[in-house]
């Protein structure tokens, strides 16, 4: 049973959510690197292989993923665009899927919407996530949607 | 700033602008396919949209530049500070408040007398690199009232509101054309004013010690990431020079003309 509290998050001072509680933490395996990921529901966990505790103590991740479940979000995804602009790659899939990968500092944020199911979010988003952080080790991304040498001529 | 203006992007002329930021990225999309990034560490923006999005000023004007300055101004020591601004002959007063104390309806009724208006909502607050003080900026967007406006101002009744970038109902109305106000962009913060609604009639001008002043002004500040320690610590430090001015909070029980009116005399006397 996925682990995720819809209640809407709300804060007056915080209109855009930064702080949106994510009280669930893991180490997961993704092609040869460690990932900490960082959520608020369960279900994001789910295409990972997970590490066993014993294994995760001594490991330090080589990227950090912030995933937020956002309830207030309804609608369906939308055609991905890659933008990039120095060392920030952006994904955008409709106002549903939100994400931003930081090359420099290598984490991965994104905010995916109350609609979105599992199934869209295996089929649909976690490609594109995986696309992003594969970019981010230097790997060719093995997705079928336009990376940023071919959407935006350079980083201006 | 990197814009890619994509002719296989469409626009949604319907659609609202939403946005979510984590740590130091915010984003902001406007329907389904128009979106833009703003990273605040290293002050870059990075956007996608419709040629005809691109071409359309009032874009660029009246949704983006404000969320833009409002969203990275900080980081650039420009900071937002959710007050109107007025101007008397280079003197800049400022007028904070909780929301719904009047604050856009006192600054219309102001600019009916001899005040320009600066702002009717948000003011952008940076230190003049010139000389020793404070600039406060408007951004020339048009004034916002409330439907019950109205009431107060006969010009309104020949427009509807409509709803705003932040989801209220309200009339946005070039304040020159409608009210034929004078405005201004900039001016130098003088006074600071708390605007108080009372339910009983007058209007009080009652000293506000300024320790108070930046605790309104901190406590209703957006919260800010941990990755931003100098955009904390800029605007703390405008807070307290804006709130070095001469503070008082206004209890009116008037009618905006009538509130204005009072500041008008008690400026001239202050």
């Amino acid at each position: 049973m996925p682990l995720y509290d819809h209640t809407p998050y709300s804060h007056p001072l915080d209109v855009l959510r930064r702080f949106m509680p994510s009280p669930l933490k893991t180490l997961i395996k993704f092609e040869k690197e460690i990932i900490l990921v960082e959520t608020n529901d369960s279900s994001l966990l789910l295409p990972f292989g997970y590490l066993d505790s014993q294994t995760t103590s001594a490991i330090s991740p080589a990227f950090h993923w912030k995933l937020l479940r956002d309830a207030d979000v309804r609608g369906k995804l939308a055609r991905a665009t890659i933008l990039m602009a120095g060392s920030l790659l952006v994904a955008n899939i409709g106002p549903v899927c939100l994400a931003g990968m930081d090359l420099e500092r290598q984490e991965l944020l994104a905010f995916i919407g109350g609609e979105v199911d599992p199934q869209d979010y295996q089929i649909y988003v976690f490609p594109v996530l995986s696309g992003l952080t594969q970019f981010a080790m230097g790997k060719k991304p093995a997705i079928g949607i336009p990376f940023p040498n071919e959407v935006v001529g350079a980083n201006a | 700033m990197d814009v890619l203006v994509d002719s296989s992007t469409n626009r949604d002329p319907s659609a609202k602008a939403h946005f979510r930021g984590l740590r130091h990225l915010v984003f902001a999309t406007f329907g389904t396919q128009e979106v833009f990034a703003f990273d605040l560490l290293r002050r870059r923006v990075v956007g996608a949209i419709s040629p005809a999005t691109a071409s359309d000023s009032s874009f660029w004007n009246t949704q983006l530049l404000p969320i833009m300055v409002g969203v990275m101004g900080t980081t650039v020591g420009v900071v937002p500070l959710h007050s109107a601004c007025l101007d008397r002959d280079g003197e800049g007063l400022l007028i904070a408040g909780l929301s719904g104390a009047g604050k856009s309806t006192l600054s219309v009724a102001l600019a009916q007398r001899e005040f320009s208006l600066v702002s009717d909502d948000w003011t952008y607050v940076s230190k003049d690199a010139n000389k020793d003080g404070l600039i406060a900026s408007g951004l020339s967007v048009p004034v916002k009232l409330l439907p019950d406006a109205v009431q107060h101002f006969a010009e309104l009744k020949a427009f509807t509101p409509k709803e705003s970038l932040n989801g209220e109902l309200a009339f946005e109305v070039d304040a020159m054309k409608v009210f034929r106000s004078q405005v201004k962009s900039i001016s130098r913060p003088h006074w600071l004013i708390f605007l108080e609604r009372d339910n009983r009639p007058g209007c009080d001008f009652i000293p506000y010690d300024p320790a108070d002043a930046r605790a309104f002004y901190e406590r209703s500040a957006e919260l800010l990431p941990e990755e931003l320690p100098e955009a904390a610590a800029t605007r703390s430090e405008i807070i307290r020079l804006v709130t070095s001015s001469k503070c008082f909070r206004v209890r009116s029980g008037e009618l905006p003309q009538r509130t204005a009116e009072a500041i008008d005399r008690f400026c001239n006397g202050a």
